[in-house]
């Protein structure tokens, strides 16, 4: 039943904010629930990306069972979390740089994530000493890896943006583009 | 008052309870294991460990050279290790008259909380768990993301890495595991 609402609810979201990206996006088709999860869907040549806004009720939840301070909880859920989803469908490894993707707010102005690094560095300063959940920096996937995580953005709940993507394949860099990325409401 | 205090409770705690599940089987639904695996470019030596399982008995890595070792880092809280975490009993049984280990390394949660979720599984996982509390082991070998499992050879050295769910027991991966035992 809960399903079926999501399902319901995320068809409308779809429609919405499916754009076109780079000619490469591909809107998930309405009826499959599985991938109605994922409303920015990429494919490029073996390097998949898929984006779905997290809501800031659902981190606070996150990181409580993580046994997270509540200050550092409040911080989590003040961010914009998108679960971000990479998945190497080729025969050849990649690799991608965190640290070279940017989001560019309405304003036209380009900004760094915050990546997992810049988590680890405070978690740690705090005393905590989990790890996870946060998108790696700098990692290469083999064929057939995959990995669902979060990335990070300094924008408020409902925001809107283009995330601008880069991996690299063979010694190639390639560059990719979401338009219309929105932030979950509060 | 209490009567009607205690049925509204009931009715919420199973509200609730349900709600767990409908919102759980909506993160775990539609999880797709894969069944790849690919060599990494060159063999590196697994760095050696020490670890209690949940039984409290020490397990150290390099007691195990001589024999294939598969070793899974992951979590109860990680939905795609849930989702691989009977294929890799069901590997161990395919696998049981052969010199292979499973080792699963839980990363920082508590052992009650570890087999209340274990003995919940069909089938339930025989081998032993291992408790990386502070996540140190994790760090050590460079796991970047849950699930990540690697497959060491007779000689201790990693051969194969995997970021991501897999059915461990696909006969791909099967196959893979026998001709490391048969080097």
């Amino acid at each position: 039943m809960l399903n079926k609402n999501l399902k319901s609810l995320f068809i409308p979201v779809l429609c919405i904010f499916a754009a076109p990206v780079n000619g490469q996006t591909e809107a998930p088709p309405p009826d499959d629930p599985t991938t109605a999860a994922w409303p920015f869907s990429a494919k490029h040549d073996g390097f998949n990306i898929s984006l779905s806004p997290i809501p800031p009720d659902r981190i606070r939840a996150f990181f409580t069972g993580r046994d997270f301070p509540p200050e550092m909880i409040k911080k989590l859920a003040s961010y914009c979390i998108i679960g971000t989803r990479i998945e190497n469908t080729g025969t050849q490894e990649f690799s991608y740089d965190l640290s070279k993707w940017r989001y560019e707010t309405p304003d036209g102005k380009q900004h760094k994530l915050k990546i997992k690094s810049d988590w680890i560095k405070e978690w740690r300063e705090q005393g905590i000493k989990f790890a996870f959940s946060q998108l790696a920096g700098n990692p290469t996937f083999l064929s057939g890896d995959w990995i669902s995580s979060m990335t990070t953005y300094k924008l408020p709940p409902g925001s809107s943006f283009d995330l601008h993507y880069q991996w690299n394949i063979g010694g190639k860099d390639n560059k990719g583009i979401f338009k219309g990325v929105t932030c979950a409401e509060d | 008052m209490l009567k009607t205090s205690g049925k509204q409770l009931f009715q919420c705690t199973l509200v609730l309870f349900l709600f767990g599940i409908s919102i759980n089987n909506s993160y775990t639904q539609g999880i797709e294991l894969s069944h790849k695996v690919s060599p990494l470019k060159a063999p590196i030596p697994a760095k050696n460990f020490s670890l209690s399982d949940t039984d409290e008995n020490m397990h150290q890595l390099s007691d195990l050279n001589g024999k294939v070792v598969v070793v899974n880092f992951w979590a109860v809280w990680c939905p795609p290790c849930r989702e691989e975490m009977p294929s890799l009993e069901r590997l161990r049984r395919k696998l049981a008259d052969k010199p292979v280990t499973i080792l699963a390394i839980n990363q920082g949660e508590d052992a009650e909380q570890i087999l209340s979720y274990l003995w919940g599984l069909d089938p339930v996982p025989e081998f032993p768990i291992l408790l990386d509390r502070d996540m140190k082991v994790s760090s050590n070998w460079g796991v970047t993301g849950l699930p990540t499992t690697y497959i060491i050879d007779k000689k201790g050295n990693i051969v194969y890495r995997m970021i991501g769910g897999r059915e461990f027991d696909h006969p791909e991966i099967v196959e893979v595991i026998d001709k490391l035992i048969s080097e």
